[in-house]
């Protein structure tokens, strides 16, 4: 899979602030809780995918551990795809969600 | 079983020793996994390893599923393939560069989510009833789940 490193750009000939401002509002990326995977798991594929220190990784596993669900990363719609597409080759349960 | 399944080789790598079953055991695991993957009978046994991505936009899902789910696939056989090369290798000691056990270890979860999945496994599952009608597959679970975790430690030296 090619990494992108640019955020998706429409071209609008009339931007309204309403769409321009929920073009640019980031995807963000949810590990949810899920019983398979293993803490000691999760953190190492935080750490890994997403460069975090042992502590900010530990401490979102604790957050989806404990509330269920973490937010670990919000980004560009094809970049966050493939922060998905990553987590789910590691096996971990995460989902996209944006706001419109 | 010794406290941790992998060590940190003299020459760099990591190295777990496995005896001939165990070695046999995982090979037919992967196997298992590849068909599952290519030729999934029970999809329902393969769900955690498709999490839907937009739970509330059918479309962008459906999109999404089109263009990633065949490219999920590929890149699991792919780590099947290249894992079952490392393991083929002669002798009791089995050596992965950081990369192939990083492979490895998603190949030992996909496992692990499959024969959770078909467990039914829950939080407070850490201990088993002997009398379940399926202990083998429990016992396997645990085995791999002990496997994935000594991974994770021999990589992070904790």
């Amino acid at each position: 899979m090619a990494a992108v490193t640019s955020p998706d750009t429409v071209v609008l000939d009339k931007p309204s602030i309403a769409e321009s401002t929920t073009e640019d509002r980031p995807w963000v990326v949810i590990v949810w809780n899920d019983p398979i995977n293993l803490m000691s798991y999760v953190t190492f594929v935080l750490q890994k995918l997403f460069g975090y220190s042992l502590e900010k990784a530990t401490e979102l596993m604790l957050d989806v551990h404990e509330k269920g669900k973490a937010v670990v990363a919000s980004d560009a719609r094809e970049r966050a795809e493939m922060h998905v597409f990553r987590l789910h080759e590691h096996g971990l349960w995460a989902t996209l969600e944006h706001d419109e | 079983m010794s406290e941790h399944a992998f060590t940190r080789g003299r020459g760099g790598g990591y190295v777990l020793r496995l005896g001939t079953e165990e070695r046999a055991l995982v090979s037919r695991l992967l196997d298992e996994l590849s068909s599952l993957l290519t030729d999934p009978t029970d999809p329902a046994m393969t769900a955690r390893l498709f999490p839907v991505v937009h739970p509330d936009r059918p479309e962008q899902e459906a999109e999404y599923q089109r263009l990633m789910r065949d490219e999920l696939v590929t890149s699991r056989l792919a780590g099947i393939t290249m894992v079952k090369d490392v393991l083929g290798g002669g002798g009791k000691k089995v050596t992965f560069t950081e990369d192939q056990l990083g492979v490895f270890m998603q190949a030992l979860n996909s496992v692990r989510l499959v024969l959770g999945t078909m467990l039914d496994v829950t939080e407070d599952d850490d201990t088993f009833p002997d009398d379940a009608p399926l202990v083998p597959e429990y016992q396997l679970y645990a085995y791999l789940s002990w496997l994935l975790d000594s991974a994770v430690h021999v990589l992070t030296g904790a």
